[in-house]
């Protein structure tokens, strides 16, 4: 009898998923506006793009156009097209104070017309400090193979008066790292490039904080990246907190859930998330994106190699000196072949 | 004799009409003789043969209970009224082919005609006369001083379990008599001493019963089916016939042993899951919390217990329902008309009732399954006064978890527990207490990543008092308590965020039946309080801080009334009013906003904090429930009706399927009630002996349909309006059902096409979907068909094979990207415009059935079921994410995605 149990039991699995081949009217060529007012001192970017067929990873950039942003005190400034959609504003005239709103208005080349609706920029957090913590996570392939694997976590620890609320938070993150080449040809010279990565795919990192405790601290999880060369030598985190309205939180939380969706009984059902971006001529015109105001504060973090536990220490792209790898990275000759790769520091990166 | 005489004076009347061509057959012959222990078709017999005379009468209406008369001198027609008495049937001569028995209140000429002409088609032939089954019992003793005394007791389907309603219970020596009303309960008066009463029904092998009493005494009784004994007997299924001579449109009658031979999903008998091969009933997939009835979204159906509201019928996230079978008594669906003493719901009422205890002698059943395992025992406290039942029910599916790869999975758990008991005591012989307590429990936790628990609590009390032998009044106090959880249990931000709703009920009811009418009248008065959302750290390390939200109130008052009436030998009718008033009441905050502007924080014109008890909103509305049935043809009928149903608690969840912890919530000031008008018509006709085959239809249209925004913040969210856009609603659809239910091979074939639609009616584009324009909801599946078919190898085994298909249901899909802030986000389409692969399915289940060989001791009976036969991968849900190349995929989800055999042993004792 227990051997029938067993041998039913192993027939049965609880679920699948799977991919299948899923046809879906594809509907492209949207406006998308992505910017905000952010920065003290100027300069503000936005970026006008249009939609495109799922799986790409670049979107037909919208050129041309006349943006303008209004503070709410009657101030306006005109941006200037960089090129490539992205358009800039220096802020000389618009100054990104806390309490202030601002709005933008566009004119496509077309002559059609958009307008954002007004953000009010609130105080940000201030970010106590940054820590890491590193542990073995193996990784299940898809073929329910198992694969040894190490993880770094950085968190952002943050301090709330007793009285405070703590508001809403996005948390941006940037990453880059060091690779130094070896010696491939006598005449070379050798140099060192900072590589930087998108950390984005770990979603987008928000924090209600009106439902926390007032005085409480909080260490939360901003990062996650797999440990391979990037900890080589050294590593930079910069971790941003942005404050953000409860529009823009409500934004950036449906995105959160848009993008996450893993579709169990769970999960919302899925939506085009509308931003603050109206049509001017067409209220019926689907506009996408989001024009946000908010100030922000920051912290940088540098791990070297020699600070991990040996247990997880990773090799550098190129090796040890002296033990090249037999598979040699083209870069660690020519350091500015990796992607994403300059021989100067990121801006955030201290001297 | 009074009545018999007024009887058959009118048969007289008809008699003359029909009696003018010809006078051959006389019914003032005399009739002398002694007629020991015969049933009345014997009579018919010795008749025929001696004076020639050829009798018509249907064969499944004619008792077959015996009976002993002596007559002398005495005429045909009083002979013949003697042997008919109870019976409802009279004599009719019908110019000079014979004489014809019918039904007192059927008879037309069409209807003669037609039974003439089956007895000459062939179609109908002598019944083969079964033995009845013959019981003694004797109660006190002759020492008694008592000269009258009471007998009653309750006469079941011992298969079903449910009442027989109408059976005839008959004392021989004076032909008194009684029928068992709704709950299969009578009550007979008589001298105390021996008498010898005949108990039966159509299609039962009657009782005789030999009763020495000497004082009040209670027994009750089981028929057994005659169809299980008999090969070819001209008794028709009685279920068919029902549902050609039924008034109610759209009322289907779950039998309890169907549900137990479904195959079913780990072997686990399911009330819920046997409705879902019912035309028109479906869910939205298998871990999908509800049903959905002709088009309706979850929260219009009206589930009851033992007539207590319950708010959640499922256990493990919607694989199983929260029923123990053991302890079913009865299951009813109505999802066609629904008559006036139901009230609150828009789609459908779900009546379970449960058993009542033995009042005799202690019994026992259960079963072990895979997952679950499941007891129930009943008995007498005080023999004959008091009885009790108690079950329970708990799972142990968490060992099949451990035995999966994932780590993840394998430390999560899914639990659940059920536990009945009703207590019945009778006092006196006409009026009982009864007593229900149910209580149901669920815990699915994921690894320690998240977790759901949710419960129910209900308990009522009933005083039931028979006025007399037609009326009964009731009154029925209930409570109920549904609550919630959702979890995280680890991190500086675990929570555990808790909602439900609670409820006091009280029902009168009166209930008055005689021939011609079946009246129902009451009062219901309901007190909801709906629980604050509460969140809470989960744990000391947690940051979270807690925060509460209170939930208004409200009082819902309904008076009905309903009559089930005939209006001629034809045409019967169910006419109800309902009238239902709604009171929201505080502590609450009640907002207006401002006019053509989308409902949202800031667009709050005023603010009223409404104090405890007092006024926050009020509706009310009048509910008519009409339903006529006409016969057009002995063995067809034709059916409509009209509903007005408001309904004032409405379930607002935006998942993808509904969930245990969905929100409650009630109409307020600016949630309006929904509202709907049904119509439904349908075509019902036997053919032959055990086929049948129907056709309904139904139009429903809804008013004030709750419909979320796109990606609502529903929790912890004190302007939940804001986040629910008006919309309207409208479903409508066509079932066919054909069905064979005697015979070797049974079975039914059923196929459903059903639009559920909604639309939003704001002018404001925020408040828009689709343009405007009509979309379908998440549930809306417009073909499905499924196959149900049993071979009954012999009376012990038996094998059932089910084959079920659904049209995929509409989901979101991405139509685009593009990029924000370096992040490639998906791009959605208008709400559920596409469609997810079709559901298909099929099971097979095999059982052995040795109760049924009456063996000494514990009977028992084992079933073995594979579910997901050909391990279709139907798609729970479809969902896009993108591959470690950054390439957007489709992923199908399938809950069940394998074949799932189970092996499951019920026994009783």
């Amino acid at each position: 009898m227990v051997r029938i149990i067993f041998f039913l039991a192993l027939m049965i699995t609880i679920g699948c998923v799977d991919q299948i081949d899923f046809d879906s009217a594809e509907e492209i060529g949207t406006l998308v506006v992505d910017g905000a007012i952010n920065n003290p001192g100027g300069p503000h970017f936005i970026q006008l793009s249009r939609t495109d067929v799922l799986g790409k990873r670049v979107f037909p950039p919208e050129t041309g156009a006349q943006v303008t942003v209004f503070d709410d005190l009657g101030n306006s400034e005109n941006y200037s097209e960089l090129g490539e959609g992205k358009y800039v504003v220096p802020g000389q005239v618009i100054e990104a104070k806390v309490g202030q709103s601002f709005h933008i208005e566009i004119v496509l080349q077309s002559g059609r017309r958009y307008r954002s609706e007004p953000e009010r920029i609130f105080p940000a957090l201030p970010i106590d400090r940054i820590t890491y913590t590193v542990q073995n996570e193996p990784l299940t392939t898809d073929e329910n193979k198992v694969l040894p694997r190490s993880t770094l976590t950085i968190s952002a620890e943050a301090t709330f008066g007793p009285d405070e609320i703590a508001g809403y938070t996005r948390y941006q993150v940037d990453h880059a790292f060091i690779i130094s080449e070896i010696l491939c040809s006598p005449l070379q010279r050798l140099k060192s490039c900072y590589v930087t990565r998108n950390v984005q795919g770990n979603g987008i990192k928000l924090l209600d904080g009106t439902r926390l405790t007032p005085g409480a601290q909080i260490s939360r999880e901003v990062a996650t990246i797999v440990l391979d060369y990037a900890l080589g030598l050294v590593a930079g985190f910069r971790v941003s907190q942005q404050s953000l309205s409860r529009r823009a939180y409500d934004y950036w939380t449906d995105l959160n859930l848009v993008t996450n969706n893993v579709g169990t009984i769970f999960d919302s059902a899925p939506a085009a998330i509308r931003g603050n971006v109206v049509s001017i001529d067409d209220p019926d015109e689907e506009v996408l994106g989001f024009f946000g105001a908010y100030a922000e504060s920051e912290k940088v973090l540098l791990i070297t190699n020699g600070e991990i536990d040996p247990e997880f220490r990773q090799l550098p792209l190129c090796g040890l000196p002296g033990l090249a790898p037999p598979n040699l990275d083209p870069a660690c000759c020519e350091c500015l072949r990796h992607e994403n790769s300059r021989p100067l520091r990121p801006e955030w990166w201290p001297n | 004799m009074p009545l018999l005489n007024r009887r058959l004076t009118f048969s007289f009347t008809l008699l003359i009409f029909w009696s003018t061509v010809s006078g051959q057959i006389n019914l003032d012959t005399e009739v002398t003789g002694v007629y020991q222990d015969m049933s009345v078709v014997e009579f018919l017999q010795v008749m025929e043969n001696k004076l020639g005379i050829t009798f018509y009468y249907h064969p499944a209406r004619i008792p077959y209970y015996k009976q002993s008369f002596t007559f002398t001198r005495t005429p045909l027609w009083k002979a013949l009224g003697s042997f008919l008495e109870g019976s409802g049937l009279d004599v009719i001569k019908y110019q000079d082919q014979g004489i014809v028995l019918a039904n007192k209140h059927g008879i037309s000429r069409e209807q003669v005609l037609s039974l003439i002409q089956n007895w000459e088609d062939g179609t109908f032939t002598k019944p083969v006369i079964l033995e009845p089954q013959q019981i003694s019992l004797l109660f006190g003793d002759s020492s008694s001083l008592l000269r009258a005394v009471e007998f009653e007791g309750t006469v079941t389907d011992p298969y079903s379990g449910q009442p027989i309603i109408g059976a005839i219970v008959q004392v021989a020596a004076s032909g008194l008599g009684t029928s068992t009303d709704e709950n299969g309960f009578f009550q007979l008066t008589f001298p105390s001493g021996f008498h010898q009463v005949a108990i039966s029904y159509l299609g039962y092998q009657s009782i005789d019963l030999r009763l020495r009493i000497h004082k009040p005494a209670q027994h009750d009784f089981e028929l057994q089916v005659q169809a299980l004994n008999l090969s070819e007997v001209v008794v028709e299924a009685t279920e068919i016939q029902d549902k050609v001579e039924d008034t109610q449109l759209g009322v289907e009658a779950i039998s309890m042993r169907e549900v137990r031979e479904l195959p079913a999903f780990l072997g686990e008998a399911d009330v819920v899951k046997s409705l879902e091969r019912l035309p028109g009933v479906s869910t939205a997939g298998e871990a999908s919390a509800g049903f959905n009835v002709r088009g309706g979204n979850v929260d219009q159906n009206l589930v009851l217990l033992d007539d207590a509201l319950l708010f959640n019928s499922s256990h493990a996230l919607g694989l199983f329902s929260i029923f123990n079978p053991d302890a079913v008594r009865s299951v009813a669906l109505y999802k066609g008309n629904i008559p006036g003493q139901f009230g609150g719901r828009l789609s459908s009422v779900l009546q379970v009732n449960l058993k009542s205890g033995n009042f005799e002698k202690w019994h026992g059943s259960g079963g072990i399954g895979l997952a679950s395992s499941r007891i129930v025992v009943d008995g007498p406290i005080v023999r004959e006064k008091s009885s009790l039942l108690l079950g329970a029910r708990a799972s142990y599916s968490s060992w099949m978890l451990k035995l999966l790869r994932d780590e993840n999975v394998r430390n999560s758990r899914v639990s659940f527990a059920d536990l009945v008991a009703k207590f019945e005591q009778k006092i006196g012989t006409r009026q009982s207490i009864t007593a229900t307590a149910y209580y149901s429990y669920d815990l699915f936790q994921f690894a320690s990543d998240f977790g759901y628990n949710w419960q129910s609590l209900i308990g009522s009390v009933a005083w039931r008092f028979l006025i007399d032998n037609n009326t009964s009044l009731s009154n029925q106090f209930s409570i109920g308590n549904y609550s919630s959880d959702q979890f995280t249990p680890e991190g500086p931000e675990s929570f555990r965020l808790t909602n439900g709703i609670q409820y006091q009920k009280n029902r009168t009811h009166l209930t008055f039946q005689n021939k011609s009418h079946f009246l129902n009248v009451g009062i219901d008065v309901i007190h909801y309080q709906m629980g604050a959302e509460r969140l809470r750290p989960f744990d000391q390390e947690s940051l979270i801080d807690p925060r509460d939200l209170s939930k208004n109130q409200a009082w819902e008052f309904s008076g009905y009334i309903n009559d089930e009436f005939e209006i001629s030998s034809k045409l019967t009718a169910s006419i109800g009013l309902r009238y239902s008033y709604f009171l929201g009441i505080g502590p609450v905050t009640r907002r207006t906003y401002e006019p053509d502007r989308v409902k949202t924080p800031s667009s709050v014109a005023t603010e009223d904090i409404i104090p405890k008890g007092h006024r926050e909103s009020n509706y009310a509305g009048f509910e008519p429930r009409l339903a006529f049935r006409l016969i057009v043809a002995p063995r067809s009928s034709l059916k409509i009706s009209y509903n007005r149903l408001n309904q004032y608690i409405h379930l607002i969840s935006n998942t993808a399927a509904p969930t245990p912890i969905d929100i409650w919530q009630l109409s307020t000031a600016n949630i309006a009630p929904q509202r709907a008008q049904n119509f439904a018509f349908g075509y019902f006709q036997n053919i032959g002996k055990s086929f049948a085959y129907s056709v309904e239809g139904f139009y429903k249209t809804i008013e004030n349909l709750p419909i979320p925004r796109n990606l609502p913040e529903l929790i912890l969210n004190p302007y939940l309006e804001t986040e629910l856009v008006p919309a309207k609603g409208k479903s409508y659809g066509v079932e066919f059902l054909f069905e064979k239910k005697e015979g070797d091979w049974s079975g039914n074939f059923n196929y459903t096409y059903s639009r559920s639609l909604a639309q939003t009616t704001s002018s404001l584009p925020e408040d828009i979907v689709n343009e405007g324009d009509w979309f379908p909801a998440s549930f809306d599946q417009p073909h499905q068909f499924s196959l149900d078919l049993k071979r009954q190898i012999n009376p012990v085994q038996s094998f059932v094979v089910n084959f079920t298909y659904k049209t995929g249901r509409p989901i979101t899909v991405p139509i685009s990207g593009y990029d924000v802030t370096g992040i490639v986000v998906t791009h959605f389409s208008d709400r559920n415009v596409v469609r997810v692969p079709a559901y298909h399915r099929l099971d097979f289940g095999y059982t052995v059935d040795k109760s049924r060989s009456k063996l000494k001791g514990v009977k028992h009976s084992f079933s073995v079921s594979l579910y997901n036969l050909y391990s279709r991968k139907n798609a729970f849900s479809v969902f896009f994410k993108r591959d470690s190349r950054n390439i957007q995929r489709s992923y199908r989800l399938a809950v069940l995605a394998s074949a799932f055999p189970s092996f499951t042993w019920n026994f009783s004792f």
